[in-house]
């Protein structure tokens, strides 16, 4: 949830910075807010294991997670 | 078989100690230099096994220069480079850091483009007159290659478009143009190209991207479709073509992101560049995104990324949860593994001492006849099917099993299946 949160103040702090689209400037032509959103999806989507991912200690994981052989 | 792999972690997870984690990716790549193969297995007529490595020219090296283009569908993606290559944010493929020579038949060392094994899994060929005639008429075209794919449309485009392939190849439907001057230098140029605007030398003196060279191929499966037809020999053979073009499409336009639902290699990119919107104080080299890389392809589902994209319905659907839930349990009818799993279920009570793709041997129940094991051969790769099985559990079929005779001069390609 506080990822959500997070991601949703991003969202508004983007929307509001210069140079940024704004809504009253009419449709979005050049899909930029199309593709934030799609973004948005995606962390809205694996934000929770991106969260609980990035929360550990990633260094450790890809250190330990290694295949010996193999073809 | 992700799900099969999946509840196999589950039950060996049960039997770890407090503290201990199974963590099973369903990738190519440790991130270490080790990699290991998502292999597949074709059926070829041995007719075209010998075109393709005795005779070579053109038919190995156009299918080198398919398999080449081809990851810009296929690849699963990945964070850096291995095994001495240059460093670089992200590649499309998990294993072209891998590919060091375009033939042989080694798999875990110098690993081939394409893999000459010959092992047709038909029994032995220097075994019964039945195992040596299946072994003069059918191959097995073992690709070691290709990437691991969770995205359904990614899975079901490398199956098919390999089928196409190589029933164009059975019919001596090869174009000698679209050869790659150096199909495995490709193979590194275009990993490397997240942009797809890399072009590499044809043979014929051509400078094409990977997509330019996808496009040539889908042409001629277009031309043969239109002329011969696929058939029976490929099934869906419509809608392979259908998804190809349309992602041919996709990615000629520039929409990429608009792929992120079909291939893995666009929604894992875009998952990663997505966090580092989003979060500060990382970047390509961090380890934390190395950690992303490998667990999009996590088997647990509280763990892997493709399976929260999934969850909300940010990947396309080629078969349904319940088509996969109901494969898991019951075999194909139309291939040998329904006798197989028939036979392993229905003799459940007894030892097991050996399965393969062409037999299964058991401990004999009756010591007394002097006999210490049964095997049951399974040399036919399109026989023992349900429907052979049905007859011959009613006593209308032969023992030997329901083999189909090959029309000698039929310039039709040979009924093609993944071998199971």
């Amino acid at each position: 949830m506080r990822d959500r949160e997070r991601q949703h103040s991003e969202e508004e702090r983007r929307r509001h910075s210069p140079g940024a689209p704004h809504d009253e400037d009419g449709p979005d032509d050049d899909g930029i807010d199309e593709l934030r959103a799609e973004t948005a999806s995606l962390l809205e989507a694996a934000g929770a294991a991106i969260g609980n991912a990035l929360s550990g200690n990633s260094s450790e994981f890809v250190r330990e997670v290694r295949q010996t052989g193999g073809q | 078989m992700l799900v099969i792999a999946r509840d196999a972690m589950r039950a060996a997870s049960a039997d770890l100690s407090p503290g201990e984690r199974l963590v099973v990716l369903a990738n190519n790549s440790d991130g270490h230099g080790q990699s290991y193969g998502s292999h597949l297995n074709f059926l070829i007529s041995r007719e075209t096994w010998h075109r393709i490595f005795d005779r070579m020219y053109p038919d190995l090296f156009v299918l080198a220069a398919f398999q080449a283009s081809s990851i810009v569908i296929t690849g699963q993606g990945k964070v850096g480079s291995e095994n001495g290559h240059e460093p670089v944010d992200y590649q499309l493929s998990q294993r072209a850091d891998f590919i060091e020579t375009l033939q042989g038949i080694q798999t875990t060392f110098n690993r081939p483009l394409i893999n000459t094994r010959d092992e047709a899994h038909c029994g032995h060929s220097w075994g019964s007159d039945r195992a040596s005639s299946l072994n003069d008429r059918y191959a097995r075209l073992h690709c070691i290659f290709f990437d691991h794919t969770l995205c359904q449309g990614a899975t079901f485009l490398k199956v098919g478009m390999m089928q196409l392939v190589l029933a164009m190849l059975e019919a001596g439907h090869v174009d000698a143009g679209l050869i790659l001057e150096d199909p495995v230098a490709a193979v590194h140029t275009w990993s490397r190209d997240p942009d797809l605007a890399a072009r590499v030398l044809l043979a014929d003196g051509r400078s094409l991207t990977a997509v330019e060279l996808q496009w040539l191929f889908l042409e001629r499966a277009k031309e043969f479709a239109e002329t011969q037809g696929f058939g029976e020999y490929v099934p869906d053979s419509a809608a392979i073509l259908e998804l190809w073009e349309d992602t041919l499409s996709k990615l000629e336009a520039g929409s990429i992101e608009s792929l992120r639902s079909r291939l893995d290699w666009v929604l894992k990119r875009d998952l990663i560049e997505a966090t580092l919107g989003d979060r500060t104080g990382l970047d390509w080299r961090s380890p934390e995104v190395k950690h992303l890389d490998l667990i999009y392809s996590s088997l647990d589902e509280r763990e892997g990324l493709y399976w929260a994209c999934e969850r909300m319905g940010l990947v396309e659907h080629i078969v349904t949860h319940a088509e996969i839930s109901n494969l898991t349990r019951q075999a194909p009818t139309d291939t040998r593994a329904w006798t197989r799993a028939w036979l392993l279920n229905a003799l459940a009570a007894a030892s097991v001492q050996d399965v393969d793709w062409d037999h299964i041997t058991l401990a004999a129940p009756n010591a007394s006849h002097g006999r210490t094991a049964r095997t049951f051969h399974l040399y036919d790769p399109l026989g023992f099917t349900k429907e052979y099985l049905d007859a011959r559990l009613q006593g209308s079929a032969p023992a030997v099993g329901n083999e189909r005779k090959s029309k000698k001069g039929n310039s039709k390609p040979m009924k093609r299946r993944r071998q199971t």
